[in-house]
């Protein structure tokens, strides 16, 4: 009945997996409370419908039974996590497996359905199955075996744009976040249900520049809805960031420069694993207000291949001053004997990292 | 300290009463049968979660043969107004400590459209430890969803227990509280509430009982301050038994009758138990040492290093437990009592309560406010704490200083010992007896602008009390970790040559902790240009920031008295020269009563090549009362604006 109200005026099979997809992932807990069968045996969708909660299992029964009711073919499927480092063609065994979801086959398209992530937009799976294979439950005799495929770095970013100005000693700007993909996921997690108290005092330590005096005076969350990036805009002041010298300035604009802070590779003996491919990106516009001249910015920096890279760069135009940074993280995975190259990859994102712009003040 | 406290009270104060038929107001209680859900007001709505109702019954009765029970009843209704507190009102847990009988238990949930959904049998569970915590009863309630209220009450027949203290405001708003204790008439009960929460109210509607009643509308959530301890600053109240009128018109609880608990407890011992302290001390060699306060740290470091002390103890007699090495608090007290009796050193058993945990209250004698154990050694004015592995004599835990205690001595007449207790003040230590004190010599390299840093830090006192009395017992790993990353200010994988001395045993909280350790840090210049410019503030480390956003509800703590000290010595490159140094002078005090009770400051000096940076720091109370705060926020502020100073260098 639900499932009828819920896909009334649905064109597509797409437009009715995103209305059954999300309405369970709004509308059911993921509470796991389980012993002895209630560990192994899905229960059944109108219990599920009933108590409002349920595990791994249920959310993939009540999906399954949804998608039955919508005519959609959506199956039951098992799968172990990241968590198990070996796959069901690997080791053929239950104990291959330690979660349950659904996902809707036709001939040429799979989408998996993971409602235990309460944010997961359509084709954004959960991260920690990416690259496991899926034993999918056509019928009590039939079954296919899928693998999850991972989700591009393109389309996993988080993007920060900050325009700053020079007031006196203090450095006042505004901020425009964007999320999305696993990012996305991300801080919809962290913001969920947040009291604007507790938001400011999240994202004063996420947006937090410069220093620890950075101070956030408005943060807004100007988007936050299904299948488009999440968007925060926010203002701030850094204290006692700029170095005055009567008429000279000097500031770093690389605010970014700690993000790989605990990615050495010195003392380790295995590689290391990212949750997820990703981008980032820091735009950093400095406002120059016909009040400042510049006198020296940091030569720019550049690295790729085929798995990370990154750049960075100073560029200079009559009214402003833009720093730009991204870095691209390809694959989850950076084995040991990518070291050397990872080395090189950081050597040159942090080239510029102790180097400050200076500007002179005109009179 | 918990069973140290009902090892002492005993219960025949209460026991064995005649019963006549008695009405139990637990039988008569129910909830509404057509219930309707809560509408919260704007203000209530913006909270994830309300607590709209949480009513409490203690009642007081005899049961059948005469024994006192206590019959709690709980019942709760919380409002969900955000997804987010769903999957905290779905899983409920109680706690059964204690209960001898669970009588009666309820729970639904009322939907926002006002449909009941009652709970399943089948989800109730009881579990007997519940990750270590003790026996629980849970269960999940089913449709939880926003807009919802989740509803339960339980009655829960009790082991009978004479006092409690109870903090009722949490993380969750209560719209409504209310607590009422109903005593026999034999039974009179007394209560005194604290952090501004008004006082229970007699009710005297029913003459076969005595009725107490508090209720409280509109209890915000608690929040956080900075140097300020949350839980201490609760409200709260504090229920004990005052007289039972069949015994006598005495009162049941004053500080006499708890010192005279604790003093028979601990200060009388067996004189083969006796024989035992005695030969343990003569094994050890304490008693050769020269002084009392050497033979309290030698004892203290015996105990405390090699003995397994715990609140459960063990089954065995004192001497077997002796010779086992396996020591309740009780044993261990009681050996250390006797030891000082032996080394012949005055002195005095204090029990306090954890200021960050609850303030003590001298004018309400209480089992509810002893917490916790210290000695105190007049003759030497010194105090230490004898069950904390990190204390030792003249560092007493510093969560008991600065607030009152019970002091309890033994006072001899002719042979036969006395208790004699007094409420005192527990001094805080001197300022200059804690500090960290850090000396850093600065090399710096004008072409790569890379910097060799020889650091040298020196901790003493409260500012070694963590890491000094239990460095020894850490693994090899843990050491190394402790080199690199417990003290090191700055790029922590950059740091060599670490040296940590002076943590012996008898160094132990006698002689300052010591750390040296060298570095190369490429990221303590930045270069712009012809000039570079040196962060020199970041040689002190990260300081906290307080900012006056909210308003500041409660006294500054700093936990315990100290100072820090900071020489940095750099040496200037040839054909540089220093053109901001006057910008790192910092003069910041605080002044209370004409008193200066903390400063930071920073000056330089120029000695040929070199540039000599002071950077001092100091603490010289523990408490900075609410109206003084500003001074001392502008002090701690200090710290983080040095902390973001720079030195800019230029050719000559």
């Amino acid at each position: 009945m639900i499932t009828d109200s819920l896909i009334a005026n649905c064109k597509t099979d797409v437009e009715k997996i995103k209305k059954i997809y999300y309405w369970v992932q709004d509308k059911i807990s993921y509470v796991a409370y389980e012993d002895g069968l209630g560990g192994f045996v899905p229960r059944e969708a109108d219990i599920i419908m009933k108590r409002r909660f349920g595990d791994c299992k249920d959310m993939a029964s009540i999906l399954t039974a949804m998608g039955k009711a919508a005519g959609l073919p959506i199956y039951l499927t098992w799968i172990g996590t990241t968590d198990i480092p070996y796959q069901f063609t690997e080791v053929p065994a239950p104990m291959a497996a330690n979660h349950m979801i659904a996902a809707y086959v036709t001939k040429d398209t799979c989408l998996f359905l993971d409602a235990t992530g309460k944010f997961q937009d359509l084709g954004v799976h959960t991260s920690f199955i990416q690259g496991k294979e899926a034993i999918i439950g056509i019928s009590e005799n039939e079954y296919i075996i899928k693998k999850v495929p991972y989700i591009p770095h393109t389309k996993t970013y988080v993007m920060d744009s900050v325009s700053l100005k020079i007031q006196d000693n203090l450095l006042v700007g505004n901020g425009y976040l964007k999320f999305d993909g696993y990012k996305k996921v991300h801080i919809q997690t962290q913001i969920n249900g947040k009291s604007y108290t507790e938001l400011y005092d999240y994202f004063k330590s996420y947006c937090e520049k410069g220093n620890n005096k950075f101070k956030l005076d408005t943060v807004i969350i100007s988007k936050n809805e299904r299948d488009v990036p999440v968007e925060i805009k926010y203002t701030f002041k850094i204290p006692n960031y700029i170095t005055t010298l009567t008429n000279e300035i000097f500031m770093n604009l690389n605010f970014d420069k700690n993000y790989f802070e605990d990615f050495s590779t010195q003392d380790r003996k295995n590689g290391f694993e990212f949750l997820y491919a990703f981008d980032k990106q820091l735009l950093v516009t400095l406002a120059l207000d016909k009040k400042y001249s510049v006198n020296f910015i940091p030569e720019n920096s550049f690295y790729t291949n085929s798995n990370f890279g990154c750049q960075s760069s100073y560029t200079k135009t009559p009214s402003q001053l833009i720093f730009k940074s991204t870095i691209h993280i390809n694959s989850t995975f950076v084995n040991y004997n990518e070291f050397e190259k990872w080395n090189e990859f950081l050597k040159e994102h942090n080239k510029n990292n102790n180097k400050s712009i200076s500007l002179n003040k005109l009179q | 300290m918990n069973n140290l406290k009902r090892h002492f009270f005993l219960l025949l104060v209460i026991s064995m009463h005649t019963v006549y038929g008695q009405k139990y107001f637990y039988k008569t209680y129910n909830w509404e049968k057509e219930p309707t859900v809560y509408k919260p007001t704007e203000k209530e709505s913006t909270a994830d979660l309300i607590l709209v109702k949480d009513y409490n019954v203690l009642e007081v009765a005899y049961d059948k043969d005469g024994q006192a029970v206590i019959y709690e009843t709980n019942h709760v209704i919380y409002h969900v107004n955000k997804h987010s507190a769903v999957t905290e009102v779905n899983k409920i847990y109680i706690s059964t400590r204690g209960v001898n009988e669970e009588l009666d238990l309820k729970a639904r949930c009322i939907t926002a459209n006002n449909k009941i959904i009652p709970i399943n049998a089948d989800n109730i569970k009881r579990v007997d430890n519940l990750e270590n915590s003790g026996p629980y009863t849970i269960f999940t309630i089913d449709g939880v969803d926003v807009g919802c209220d989740v509803e339960y009450y339980y009655t829960n027949k009790q082991n009978y227990y004479s006092y409690t203290y109870i903090k009722i405001q949490s993380k969750t708003p209560i719209v409504k509280y209310n607590m009422n204790v109903l005593s026999p008439k034999n039974l009179v009960y007394e209560t005194k509430c604290y952090n501004g929460l008004n006082d229970f109210v007699k009710d005297e509607s029913d003459s076969t009982k005595n009725i107490l009643r508090l209720e409280r509308s509109n209890i915000p959530e608690i929040t956080e301050e900075d140097y300020s301890s949350v839980k201490a600053n609760k409200l709260a109240f504090s229920l004990q038994l005052a007289y039972n009128t069949d015994k006598g018109k005495a009162k049941i609880f004053t500080w006499e009758t708890i010192a005279k608990g604790y003093y028979n407890n601990l200060f009388l011992l067996e004189d083969s138990e006796k024989k035992a302290v005695a030969k343990l001390i003569d094994k050890n060699k304490i008693n050769k040492l020269a002084t009392p306060e050497e033979k309290i740290r030698a004892l203290e470091n015996l105990i405390k290093l090699q003995y397994n002390v715990s609140e459960e103890g063990t089954d065995l007699e004192f001497v077997k437990a002796l010779d086992k090495k396996i020591l309740s608090e009780v044993y261990a007290l009681r050996l250390y009592i006797e030891a000082f009796r032996i080394f012949d050193v005055p002195f005095e058993l204090i029990i306090t309560s954890d200021r960050s945990n609850r303030k003590f209250d001298s004018k309400y004698p209480s089992y509810s406010f002893l917490d916790d154990i210290l000695f105190s050694f007049p003759t030497l004015n010194k105090y230490t704490s004898p069950t904390d592995v990190l204390s030792r004599i003249g560092y007493p835990n510093h969560y008991n200083i600065a607030s009152e205690g019970l002091f309890l001595k033994e006072i001899m007449v002719g042979d036969i010992g006395a208790p004699s207790s007094k409420i005192k003040q527990i001094s805080g230590n001197d300022y200059l007896s804690s500090y960290h004190n850090l000396a850093i010599k600065v090399n710096i390299n004008p072409t790569s602008l890379v910097t060799n840093l020889d650091v040298v830090q020196t901790l003493a006192g409260y500012q070694a009390y963590y890491i000094q009395p239990v460095y020894n017992l850490l693994s090899a790993e843990q050491k190394l970790d402790v080199g690199k990353n417990y003290f090191t200010i700055k790029t922590p994988n950059t740091t060599k040559n670490v040296v940590i001395s002076n943590v012996n045993t008898e160094d132990i909280l006698v002689k300052p902790m010591q750390i040296s350790y060298t570095q190369e840090l490429s990221d303590l210049i930045e270069s712009a240009g012809n000039k570079f410019i040196l962060k020199v503030g970041d040689l002190i480390g990260p300081q906290s920031e307080l900012y006056s956003d909210k308003k500041r509800v409660s006294d500054g703590d700093i936990y315990s008295s100290h100072y820090l000290k900071r020489d940095i010595e750099i040496n200037i490159p040839e054909g540089y020269k220093i053109v901001n140094a006057d910008e790192i002078k910092i003069n910041k005090k605080c002044i209370i009563d004409g008193k200066e009770v903390a400063q930071f400051t920073s000056d330089y000096k120029i000695e040929g090549n070199k540039i000599i940076i002071t950077v001092y720091e100091d603490y010289r109370v523990v408490i900075y009362p609410l109206e003084h705060f500003e001074g001392f926020k502008d002090v701690i502020n200090a710290a983080a604006d040095f902390n973001k100073k720079t030195l800019i260098f230029d050719k000559k």
